[in-house]
């Protein structure tokens, strides 16, 4: 069985769990997130749920101890990480003013800071040879304005900038590619439309409706492929029409 | 936690609030605080709260009503 891997955060819900699915069909998988027993449950869904392994930390709160704890967990395992797929993401919705110092920490640190610390660990001597793809979850707010969600914004935003800079340092062995999307339907967002109000908003909003999981998830797919080859450093909004208006 | 009296003087940028107190009258009672109490009664008190319900209110005591509703 092959020692190669993909490194998915975020994977206990949402476009994280998605993807370890949709990719536990075809090579290994580490799912990350905070709870174990939530990340044992997706594992489950997984194809040969056996082959996948579980890197369990609180990206939030415990940024000092991803690099240790991650260059730890492929020395005990013997494995390597080939692509990385960087979905946790948090956000509280609040006006700047509002903000205290402890939220705007654990934003950050989940969304970027988290990530940062673990292609530190993916770019030393031991992995650096096998990594070949590296996919962050920005967000279409990084680009558009909305209320209350500043500091969200300002974190994916940090997203966009990094991997045009990082494109150019890991060429051309690793590509690196930042995904905007748009709303997407989630069992949450289900409940918001019943809202008539709302999803006539919705519906004015967005030309081709809402996502779906899977219309973000086709997409880190292809970024995972030989396809998208001449693919790197790029943030690609995926928005139902969302961001022309 | 800090009592809803405590989270609302913070949202309101002032020392303490009382009950009688008129919400329009507080120089910080904007949208963004009307935004603030939504998003802090969903998340303490599990409540969906659209923002003309609270324009309605009068005072703070009618506020903490709907709050601990």
């Amino acid at each position: 069985m092959t020692n190669r891997f993909t490194l998915i955060t975020g994977a206990s819900s949402g476009i994280g769990e998605k993807c370890a699915v949709e990719l536990s069909q075809n090579g290994r998988i580490i799912l990350s997130g905070r709870n174990y027993d939530k990340l044992d449950i997706v594992r489950n869904k997984c194809i040969n749920s056996n082959d996948h392994l579980i890197w369990c930390i609180d990206l939030a709160n415990n940024r000092m101890d991803i690099f240790n704890s991650l260059s730890s967990f492929l020395k005990e395992n013997d494995i390597v990480i080939e692509s990385f797929i960087h979905c946790a993401g948090i956000t509280k919705i609040l006006p700047l003013r509002n903000f205290i110092p402890q939220y705007v920490d654990q934003i950050f640190n989940t969304n970027i800071l988290s990530a940062l610390e673990i292609l530190r660990v993916l770019l030393k001597k031991d992995n650096k040879g096998s990594l070949t793809n590296i996919v962050l979850i920005s967000g279409l707010w990084s680009i558009r304005g909305d209320i209350g969600n500043s500091i969200y914004a300002a974190s994916k935003g940090a997203i966009n900038s990094l991997v045009c800079s990082l494109a150019q340092e890991l060429a051309p062995k690793v590509r690196v590619n930042a995904i905007l999307p748009g709303a997407i339907l989630t069992p949450m967002t289900m409940n918001l439309l019943l809202n008539s109000e709302l999803s006539d908003k919705i519906s004015k909003d967005y030309p081709l409706g809402l996502g779906t999981l899977e219309d973000i998830v086709n997409y880190i797919i292809f970024l995972l492929s030989e396809k998208s080859r001449w693919i790197t450093g790029q943030n690609i909004v995926i928005d139902g029409g969302r961001s022309t208006k | 936690m800090k009592t809803i009296y405590e989270q609302l003087a913070e949202l309101l940028e002032v020392d303490v609030v009382r009950d009688e107190e008129v919400l329009e009258d507080f120089e910080s009672w904007d949208s963004l605080t009307v935004l603030s109490i939504i998003v802090m009664a969903s998340e303490n008190y599990n409540l969906a709260l659209r923002a003309e319900e609270i324009r309605e209110l009068k005072t703070i005591g009618n506020l903490v009503s709907k709050l601990k509703k």
